[in-house]
């Protein structure tokens, strides 16, 4: 091998294993940032969970959460007449060949798709580790939501599990989801009892878009996902009568993955699983704890789930005010890497985005407030556009729509989405539907063309018109505005 | 922006990126303040050369600028490590043309010798990535502690030291889980029919 063939080689590391890096690199550089852990807690006096690593400086009070009889048997609360769309003119992810490439376009690092993307990781990712059972398969398809910067929206599966035991993390919840991508979803509940690592998505009353009845729905339980919300497989381990069943990896979606982990299995000598066939249940989970125990040396302790219960009045009071109300839901999200931690919520109105939003410091409890803030009347006010955007997705299915400002010779369509938002500026209250064209040139991948058009909904006006980039800009700025060059190729790394 | 600025806190990733999307150029002052440093050393460890860091960082913002959008990476701060380590790769393979350069990459390359050769053969950007997807796999099948290692050492070119200090641990362990992590590189390399 060539150096330079070598180093090239490592050049093209895909991207999935360089944010893996960069988010571990993170969780030490931070660490060794911080005064030492026992300084913390003389400081603050405060016998409480501590997150590992990223975390690690923020210390909620946590109540172990209690799951109220019937909460478990219906966790959905159903949100009333929103149609959030998800309009999408290309394949769908399951008829993917299983080229990730197909799958990734530089817009969404965390979508992969197909069934190369399912390797087992082997390891037990440090987090929330549980043994766990099935207690229901939801049927339906959901969407996270602002999916706006996906070039294909990712569709999910929801699995409602029950905790039999905890092997790592505080305050696990008896219940919880666990949220999956629907090409890599399997009937986990024929097993007795799943072993799984997992990191936690969302507090109560998350909300994501239900795709087959086309609304939104929000959680009462706290919905987890695999590490860095990725198909990581091997993070899923199966037993029957208390003994490792391999046939939950030798699923049809799962086979790409497999292959790596079968010459582990038939090569126990050299195996870094924590698995080996005929292995009882007990082993696993001591050796996953050995691992724990490798990886973190003396100083690992384990990743709290994060439950909502503030002390101070402001907090309070912004969690009421992100409740949902008459016709619409805040989002959420946790951002780990800003300030202390938050968690942020942003104003849905009638399924589309706004620009409010409200974060939350978890460790001081601090509030921010956005500049922008809708008011009950605006509310009223407020033309559903995303009915329009109904209306523009049904006609899309009939015939596509031309690209404006794109000469189609030699190229070849990759997406068509349709995004409405909300904006209010200077207390007017605006709404815009965007449509939105990505073309590859035939022979050159890397090499694509974006183009959009908008129409823009005047509130007060009452008018909703075709109106130029430029035009919109003038009257609501640059948000989700695109302002590169229309009809030039740009360069997609990777 | 929507968030309010606290002391010298800088914006989230999402902020930073929206800005891009929004072709404010105020994107690249505030990746700037929050991952200058971070970038540099990504560029240093491989060049050792600041009037060329700064060139790599300069190129890198343009890269960015440039890609997003389209693009909109949920991590940015990978996103523009690889954006940098490729525009310090180049500047090094410019630099080496004319003579070896002692920086910390000549030094891990130095530590894989046993699989590389030094000629001038050419080879397609094909098996460039087909290469780099059979080392990505190998990767992916590592502990986190030995993805962290590799990635370190081979991907930013990090010194022995600094890895050691991140860990935990001394440099000899450090060194002794490289070399079984190339011990098991190269029998994945080897099973995947390369020539070593």
């Amino acid at each position: 091998m060539k150096e330079n063939e070598f180093l090239d080689g490592i050049s093209n590391i895909e991207f999935d294993v360089v944010n893996r890096f960069i988010s571990m690199d993170n969780k030490l550089q931070k660490k060794a940032n911080k005064p030492k852990l026992k300084g913390i807690w003389l400081r603050f006096g405060v016998v409480a969970a501590c997150f590992l690593l990223i975390v690690s400086a923020i210390i909620v009070v946590p109540i172990l959460r209690e799951d109220e009889p019937g909460t478990t048997d219906n966790p959905i609360l159903n949100l009333p007449d929103y149609t959030p769309i998800i309009f999408d003119a290309t394949v769908s992810p399951e008829q993917l060949s299983g080229n990730s490439l197909e799958f990734i376009v530089g817009s969404s690092v965390s979508i992969s798709g197909g069934e190369s993307a399912a390797p087992p990781a082997f390891q037990f990712s440090h987090g929330i580790a549980v043994k766990a059972k099935v207690v229901k398969n939801h049927s339906d398809k959901y969407y996270k939501l602002d999916i706006s910067s996906e070039y294909r929206p990712t569709a999910y599966r929801l699995i409602q599990m029950e905790t039999i035991e905890v092997i790592s993390g505080g305050n696990v919840p008896q219940h919880f989801l666990y949220l999956i991508p629907e090409y890599v979803y399997v009937d986990m509940s024929v097993y007795d009892s799943l072993l799984i690592s997992m990191s936690q998505l969302g507090v109560e009353n998350y909300v994501l878009k239900n795709g087959n009845q086309n609304q939104m729905e929000s959680f009462e339980l706290p919905i987890f996902a695999d590490y860095q919300d990725k198909p990581e497989l091997g993070n899923i381990i199966a037993f029957s009568d208390g003994i490792f069943d391999e046939s939950l990896w030798q699923n049809e979606t799962w086979l790409y993955g497999y292959q790596f982990a079968r010459y582990y299995l038939d090569n126990p000598e050299r195996s870094n699983l924590v698995v080996s066939r005929g292995g009882s249940e007990s082993n696993v989970i001591s050796a996953i704890k050995n691992q724990y125990d490798e990886w973190y040396g003396g100083y690992y302790q384990a990743c709290s789930v994060i439950t909502l219960n503030f002390t101070t009045q402001a907090a309070r009071d912004a969690l009421e005010y992100v409740k949902p109300f008459a016709n619409g839901i805040f989002s959420q999200r946790y951002e780990p890497y800003y300030g202390n931690g938050q968690l942020v919520f942003r104003r849905y109105i009638n399924g589309c985005q706004t620009e409010e939003t409200i974060s939350i410091d978890l460790f001081t409890e601090e509030v921010t407030y956005s500049e922008v803030r809708y008011t009950k009347e605006d509310m009223v006010q407020m033309e559903n556009i995303s009915a329009h955007l109904s209306e523009k997705a049904a006609e899309y299915s009939e015939q596509l729509p031309i690209p404006p400002h794109t000469d189609l010779e030699g190229k070849e369509l990759l997406c068509l989405n349709l995004y409405a938002w909300y904006v209010k500026v200077d207390d007017k209250l605006y709404g815009v539907i965007k449509t939105v064209w990505r073309y590859k040139e035939s022979d050159n991948y890397f090499l694509q063309y974006y183009d959009d058009s908008y129409i823009l909904y005047d509130m007060s006006a009452g008018t909703a018109i075709n109106i130029s980039r430029d035009d919109l800009v003038y009257i609501i700025g640059t948000r989700n505005v695109y302002m590169g060059e229309y009809g030039k190729g740009i360069e997609i790394p990777m | 922006m929507e968030l309010q600025r606290k002391g010298m806190a800088t914006m989230s990733d999402e902020q930073i990126v929206e800005l891009y999307w929004q072709r404010n150029e105020q994107a690249i002052n505030e990746t700037d303040i929050k991952y200058k440093k971070f970038l540099l050393s990504v560029a240093y460890n491989i060049v050792h050369d600041t009037w060329d860091c700064e060139e790599c960082l300069n190129d890198t913002y343009i890269g960015a600028w440039n890609t997003i959008p389209p693009a909109r990476p949920n991590l940015l701060q990978a996103f523009l490590a690889t954006i940098m380590r490729r525009k310090a790769i180049d500047c090094y393979k410019a630099r080496k043309r004319q003579k070896r350069i002692a920086s910390e990459l000549t030094v891990s390359l130095s530590e894989v010798e046993d699989f590389i050769v030094y000629d001038d053969v050419m080879y397609s950007e094909t098996e460039a990535k087909e290469l780099g997807r059979v080392i990505s796999d190998f990767v992916r099948s590592l502990s986190d502690r030995r993805m962290y290692i590799f990635m370190s050492r081979y991907y930013f070119a990090r010194p022995i030291k600094g890895i050691a200090e991140l860990l935990d641990c001394s440099e000899s362990t450090v060194n002794k889980e490289i070399a079984a992590i190339k011990r098991e590189l190269k029998e994945k390399l080897e099973k995947d029919g390369y020539s070593i």
